[in-house]
């Protein structure tokens, strides 16, 4: 089923609402949201690291967040008090914030929005296909003078 | 916890491209006890491919360490905090030399103290479980050491366990923390059958009425398995853990390791 355009603005809505929460709660440190996009190019827009999750059930697409090392780095020390963290660590925060707001999403929009467990990656995997029939907006914000991307792509 | 989905969405990657996946469990090297023990590893995360639970080992001579811990809270940041410990335990046994299982996990709870100690209120807390091994291979000789996770050991099918300390590592700070050393009494020319696990394994719910499996129904289930080899243990084990479960969620992660001795 395709996602219609109030159905598409809605859901990135939530998405923003979300992020927003994410860090208002959990870091006390709120986030700014920059002017969003649709992504008419080819290609993603990635920073060094990304947490991505996969949407089915009535919507079909996928939401990831990018952001380069730093601002995982404030967030784990934020969390849980590693100062020095590893890449996998790093990887791991990725994972995390990419999980907690897609499933704050899932419980606003109840069960057919299905989410996947996170995939973490570093750079840009070659293997990274993004379907033609999916539309992608961007979500530029900035946490703590962090720049990050907020991405859904939605059929 | 949300259900999710175990597939992705048609992004040419599967979860063999997850990198935290790949981190985390190949923390677990089921082939490295494997190949000096008659051992079986059950990893089962509460969700998604990361989890509190962790695995160490380090073989030094004879002597095979093992350890497993069952830190606090669940998923990705749980996963980075057993990263912890098994830098701490690498620091104080590699590095170190520590060699009594006691002393090694008093010197872990002070590695936690000095790093986390002042660092309160955060959102996932460096406590944890944590069972301690000391296999000597030549001269089969078990010594134990336990915070808040025991031992069970089945010798002629009848089950003992060694209690371990209340206390957990990494939390508590306020009190001393004496963790002692047990000697694991193994009867000659008889196999024993021994067993970590986090809490994970006797909370799970489920049953005809959703309860916990508790430590009762984690006996019943040893119990049953005592005359079977270790191989078939694992599969014995992970059926059993699928049929209480049945469709209720898993709200803990599950580490599990039995070996004979």
């Amino acid at each position: 089923m395709k996602t219609s355009k109030a159905e598409f603005d809605a859901t990135c809505n939530l998405f923003i609402n979300s992020v927003n929460n994410y860090f208002r709660h959990l870091t006390e440190v709120d986030s700014e949201l920059n002017v969003p996009y649709l992504k008419e190019s080819e290609g993603l827009v990635l920073k060094d690291y990304t947490g991505m999750i996969g949407i089915s059930g009535n919507r079909k697409g996928f939401v990831y967040i990018s952001a380069n090392r730093d601002m995982y780095e404030d967030l784990i020390k934020i969390f849980i008090g590693i100062d020095t963290p590893s890449d996998e660590d790093i990887l791991d925060m990725a994972g995390e914030i990419s999980n907690v707001v897609a499933g704050n999403v899932r419980a606003n929009l109840g069960a057919n929005f299905m989410i996947s467990v996170p995939l973490v990656f570093q750079g840009m995997p070659e293997q990274l296909k993004i379907p033609d029939d999916v539309s992608i907006y961007v979500i530029p914000i900035m946490w703590n003078n962090h720049e990050a991307y907020v991405v859904i792509g939605l059929q | 916890m949300i259900d999710q989905e175990p597939a992705y969405f048609n992004l040419g990657l599967s979860s063999d491209q997850d990198q935290t996946k790949r981190n985390y469990f190949s923390m677990f090297p089921e082939e490295i006890v494997a190949s000096v023990l008659d051992a079986f590893i059950i990893n089962k995360p509460m969700t998604g491919s990361a989890g509190g639970d962790g695995f160490w080992v380090h073989q030094a001579g004879s002597d095979l360490y093992l350890s497993l811990f069952d830190c606090m809270g669940h998923g990705h940041l749980a996963s980075m905090m057993t990263r912890v410990y098994t830098k701490y335990l690498d620091k104080i046994v590699k590095e170190e030399g520590v060699t009594d299982p006691g002393t090694i996990l008093r010197y872990l709870h002070h590695q936690l103290m000095s790093k986390f100690k002042e660092k309160s209120n955060k959102q996932m807390g460096p406590a944890a479980d944590v069972g301690l091994l000391k296999v000597n291979l030549d001269v089969r000789k078990l010594e134990f050491s336990g915070a808040k996770m025991g031992l069970i050991q089945y010798e002629d099918n009848k089950p003992t366990e060694i209690k371990a300390s209340r206390f957990q590592v990494g939390d508590m700070y306020e009190y001393p923390h004496d963790y002692k050393t047990s000697s694991v009494e193994l009867k000659p020319d008889v196999t024993s059958h021994i067993y970590l696990m986090s809490d994970g394994f006797k909370d799970l719910m489920g049953g005809f009425d959703e309860k916990k499996l508790s430590s009762k129904g984690v006996h019943r289930i040893l119990a049953k398995i005592q005359d079977q080899p270790i191989v078939k243990q694992k599969e014995s084990v992970l059926s059993e853990i699928k049929d209480w479960q049945g469709s209720t969620l898993q709200y803990d992660d599950i580490l599990i390791l039995g070996f004979a001795i």
